[in-house]
């Protein structure tokens, strides 16, 4: 097993891979911060972490998250692999290391792109100066979100946190989208669904006047007012259970695994 | 009379050369074979001959129409291209009335008749998602007779069939080319292509050998 | 039997002192607060502080009824019933009959106590002074604005009950008949819940119509509409469900034949409650059609962003555009090359797909803009084109509301095609709408240059028609020049 989680592991580090981890890294953060740098109002670095993780990447959150790993994932399920796979090793055991590694790689990067921004921003470019900051006596609004308690502790606290979580929810979307595609065995309505889906939620909430129970205000709490902390796992609770359900009613009940692309 | 010809033809793929200069004739009522080994070209070549594929040099007329800006694809040529695929949630008579629809040239009798004639039955409710691989590969089949078509490019028709499909589908092909209808096949199986071709050719680093 | 017996003991148990707990509760919380503001109670303000107690209904009678619903259909739903009652129309009946009988002993149970806990009260035909006290709490004064006497409430109570008893069940007894499947069925009976609390615990007004929680309690309906109004509308569903019940077979067979409709029914329904709900949202402002069609279709653009209608505008339009997205998957990459064959020419079948996507465009819009109408006619505005929300013609806005609408979202097809063409793995497909959400962003498409969402009567407040018109035709004309382009190049197959 950990032999196999190796071996996949080490597939997903090409060139070609590696180029499109980085650009989530560190070319979406630095476009998202390109365009909001100049022209808003910022008295702590804190806001510009925020603001730049606002806008594109909650957009295209579970976009990414199905393009991190799975498309290693896809071209083989397409090209039968899984067939010769189940003559040579267990398949429970290959399926079940597969989706370790695209939790975990999808996690890691996302965990990497919050917490890179989150230094660049708050330790780098104060040095650079690109933002310039209002004195914090003109600040006659809060700024703060569901997870700013843990900034008052220490800022790093706070980005390690929040970073973890953003890492959680891209490794529950890709999840979503590994299981779709066990499950429903069609490619595009697989990785399509976990983001119509976030974004069905997000209608939906925000039709019931409940954004603070939206997707994409839990993963990103930056666009509304302060919530109570626990609000932020609702959405995500009824992720993994629809991911736990999917397992056990969908794929766990096969006897026999026959894939066919 | 020359039904397919290919002439001067070369094609290579992310710089690996597949053909070279290739010229190859086939007549009206031939039933054709071309081997090779996996990756040598066979399915480029016939994708090629159906005009999905171009030829970086070199012609290639089918009915004496060259293929090209004017003819994309040849007319009344009846495919079966390596992976076949449908519309999962039809069943396979839809799948198939939905194809005819386009040329509007047949029936409803005649798409019964073709899946009759590959071992389906037509009045099988069963969606394809539901197919096993062989009754995919039998509906991939009727497609490409059902239409009457009088020339044949078939590669890999006999993937996945049990053995009495197999020689019916022998018997089949040997009862068109009785019919005249022009038939070019690969097959892994050399007894399929000892049973059925006229001629057969052997890709052979980017040439065409005749060796049967 | 003997575990099902004990089980039963202690839920019975439980129930029992759950009840009493809260009807004490209620009873000291009634009459401390009249003592705090010296007034006086009557029996009435106790007992229906106790049957409209909205925590008791929705933590732990709405489980306790879906409980006894999955239980009830669980253990009827045996062939050998199935047999004897001889049709799942008849099950249906059989098992409401059973539920109703079972929940109206526990309803008895509220009733009772309700009245025990207030016995030292006077029961008078009036109402108390207690009841006109303007405090959160009091569940006497809601009543007092909507009823005369507390007669009548005491009337309405044990109808509304039975009335949403039988809804409840017979909705649940539906749904699990269309999937048959036990977990199904704890599913649909933990989502009844969540649902109930969700609604009640968000600020969503316009959600407790839809609670079935609310039509449990006198208190809870008379908040929201008059009484008799829920009266019939439970009446209503009551006979839909009977008439849903004749047809249990045939929608069976639909809907497990014709998954594929799924994704079609789940647009239908959430653009009808968004149309649904953002017009009775804003029916204060809208006076004609053409204000709500300008209200429900306003869509975002640079300057002009709100979450609601970003996220909205994703649904209705961009939702509409991935239905066309999952046809254009199957008919291109399913079945595609047997297809081209057939059509000779690429550039004639294409034609034909267009012709086909936009078809369904035309369909889906007329329905959208038909269902606005409706419910339009339904808030009484009047039938005019003309709009004070925004200063264009009533011909401006047809052609907003049709033309672009219809431009921009075969546009959205028409780039769906050339990636899936050129990508046929479906990221690029699936990318393209990120990138295109990414432009309804505030400030992302500020010159009005990107294709995206210019469809939105948002965009007329920065942009011309025209203007709209010239980007999207540009668009068009581009994109058709590369499609002419691909097709001259091998096909990747």
């Amino acid at each position: 097993m950990l032999q196999q989680i190796k071996l996949i592991w080490s597939q997903a580090f090409t060139v070609k891979r590696c180029v499109l981890y980085l650009l989530i890294i560190l070319g979406l953060p630095v476009l998202q911060f390109s365009f909001i740098y100049e022209g808003y109002q910022f008295f702590l670095p804190i806001e510009v972490f925020e603001e730049t993780l606002s806008g594109t990447i909650p957009m295209l959150f579970p976009v990414l998250a199905v393009l991190i790993f799975l498309p290693i994932f896809i071209a083989e399920y397409k090209d039968n692999y899984l067939t010769y796979v189940r003559t040579r090793a267990s398949l429970k055991d290959y399926l079940l290391a597969v989706g370790f590694v695209n939790a975990m790689l999808t996690g890691i990067v996302f965990f990497l792109m919050t917490i890179v921004t989150f230094v660049l921003i708050h330790y780098v470019e104060p040095i650079i100066g690109l933002v310039d900051y209002w004195s914090l006596s003109e600040k006659t609004y809060e700024t703060s979100n569901a997870f700013s308690f843990l900034a008052d502790i220490h800022p790093l606290l706070y980005a390690v946190l929040y970073a973890a979580w953003i890492g959680l929810n891209g490794a529950a979307y890709a999840t979503l989208a590994y299981l779709l595609i066990l499950a429903l065995e069609q490619v595009y309505l697989a990785i399509s669904l976990p983001f119509v889906a976030y974004h069905i939620f997000n209608f939906v909430a925000g039709i019931m006047q409940a954004p603070q129970f939206s997707p994409i205000s839990t993963v990103f709490p930056f666009n509304i007012t302060e919530q109570p902390l626990w609000t932020v796992f609702v959405p995500f609770a009824i992720l993994v259970v629809v991911n736990i359900t999917l397992y056990l009613t969908m794929i766990r009940p096969k006897p026999e695994w026959i894939f066919q692309s | 009379m020359e039904m397919i010809k290919l002439e001067q033809v070369t094609k290579g793929y992310q710089g690996n050369p597949l053909f070279a200069d290739v010229d190859l004739t086939i007549q009206k009522g031939d039933i054709v074979g071309i081997t090779g080994p996996n990756g040598s070209g066979k399915s480029v070549l016939f994708k090629m001959i159906c005009g999905f594929i171009h030829p970086d040099a070199g012609t290639i007329t089918v009915r004496n129409e060259q293929l090209g800006p004017t003819r994309r694809f040849p007319e009344n040529v009846g495919v079966i291209i390596d992976r076949p695929g449908y519309i999962a949630h039809k069943s396979g008579f839809e799948n198939l009335k939905q194809l005819a629809a386009i040329r509007k040239v047949i029936t409803d009798a005649d798409i019964e008749q073709a899946m009759r004639t590959v071992g389906l039955q037509p009045g099988n409710r069963q969606k394809v998602k539901q197919y096993s691989l062989g009754m995919k590969q039998k509906l991939a089949i009727a497609q490409a007779i059902m239409e009457q078509q009088d020339i044949l490019i078939l590669d890999e028709a006999f993937n996945a069939l049990d053995h009495d499909s197999v020689l019916r589908l022998r018997e089949l092909l040997l009862s068109f080319k009785k019919e005249g209808k022009t038939i070019i096949l690969t097959s892994h199986n050399q007894q399929d292509i000892d049973a059925l071709c006229d001629s057969v050719y052997r890709i052979n680093q980017g040439q065409l050998e005749q060796v049967g | 039997m003997k575990r099902t017996r004990n089980i039963s003991i202690v839920l019975n148990s439980l129930f029992i002192l759950v009840i009493s707990y809260v009807a004490w509760y209620r009873r000291q919380k009634v009459l401390s607060e009249a003592q705090e503001f010296s007034k006086d109670v009557n029996a009435w303000d106790i007992t229906f502080a106790i049957q409209n107690d909205m925590y008791l209904i929705l933590f732990f009678l709405m489980p306790l009824l879906l409980f006894l619903s999955f239980r009830t259909i669980e253990q009827q739903y045996e062939p050998t019933i199935l047999i004897r009652v001889g049709s799942f129309r008849n099950w249906v009946y059989y098992s409401i009959k059973w539920y109703v009988r079972a929940v109206l002993t526990l309803f008895g149970f509220v009733l009772l106590l309700s009245f025990l806990c207030a016995v030292d009260q006077p029961f008078t035909l009036q109402w108390s002074p207690y009841s006109q006290l303007a405090t959160s709490g009091n569940i006497s004064h809601h009543l007092v604005t909507t009823f005369r006497s507390p007669l009548s409430v005491i009337f309405l109570q044990p109808i509304l009950w039975l009335l949403a008893s039988i809804v409840l069940h017979g909705l649940m007894c539906l749904m699990f008949l269309l999937h048959e499947k036990r977990n199904g069925l704890l599913l649909q009976a933990a989502g009844v819940v969540i649902w109930c609390i969700f609604s009640f615990k968000s600020s969503f007004g316009v959600g407790e119509f839809f609670s079935p929680a609310a039509y449990f309690s006198v208190g809870a309906v008379s908040n929201i509409m008059q009484p008799w109004v829920a009266l019939v509308i439970l009446s209503l569903v009551i006979a839909l469900i009977y008439l849903s019940v004749q047809w249990i077979q045939s929608l069976r067979q639909l809907l497990t034949s014709q998954k594929e409709l799924l994704p079609y029914l789940v647009y239908a329904m959430l653009a009808s409650l968004y149309i649904l709900l953002s017009s009775s949202r804003a029916s204060t402002e809208l006076q004609t059609i053409g204000d709500l069609f300008v209200a429900v279709f306003y869509g975002v653009s640079a300057e002009d962003s709100s979450f609601l209608q970003l996220v909205s505008h994703l649904i209705l339009f961009f939702g509409l555009a991935y239905l066309s997205q999952l046809r254009l998957q199957e008919q291109m990459t399913a079945i595609g090359p047997y297809t081209w064959m057939r059509y000779q020419r690429l550039e004639k079948w294409a034609l034909h797909v267009f012709v086909r996507e936009g078809r369904f465009y035309l369909l889906a819009l007329s329905l959208l803009i038909l269902g606005t109408i409706v419910i339009g006619m339904l808030q009484g505005v009047s039938l005019s084109l003309s709009t004070s929300l925004l200063s264009i013609s009533p011909m401006q806005l047809l052609l907003q509301l049709f033309g672009i609408s219809m431009l921009q979202l075969m546009l959205y097809s028409l780039f769906s095609f050339i990636l899936l063409w050129q990508f046929p793995d479906g990221y690029a497909m699936l990318g393209l709408f990120g990138v295109l959400s990414v432009f309804l962003l505030p400030d992302f498409n500020r010159y009005g240059i990107f294709p995206s969402g210019l469809n939105g009567f948002a965009q007329l407040q920065s942009f011309s028609l025209t203007h709209l018109l010239i980007v999207l035709l540009i668009y068009v004309g581009l994109s058709l020049v590369w499609l002419y382009v691909l097709f001259q190049k091998s096909i990747r197959i």
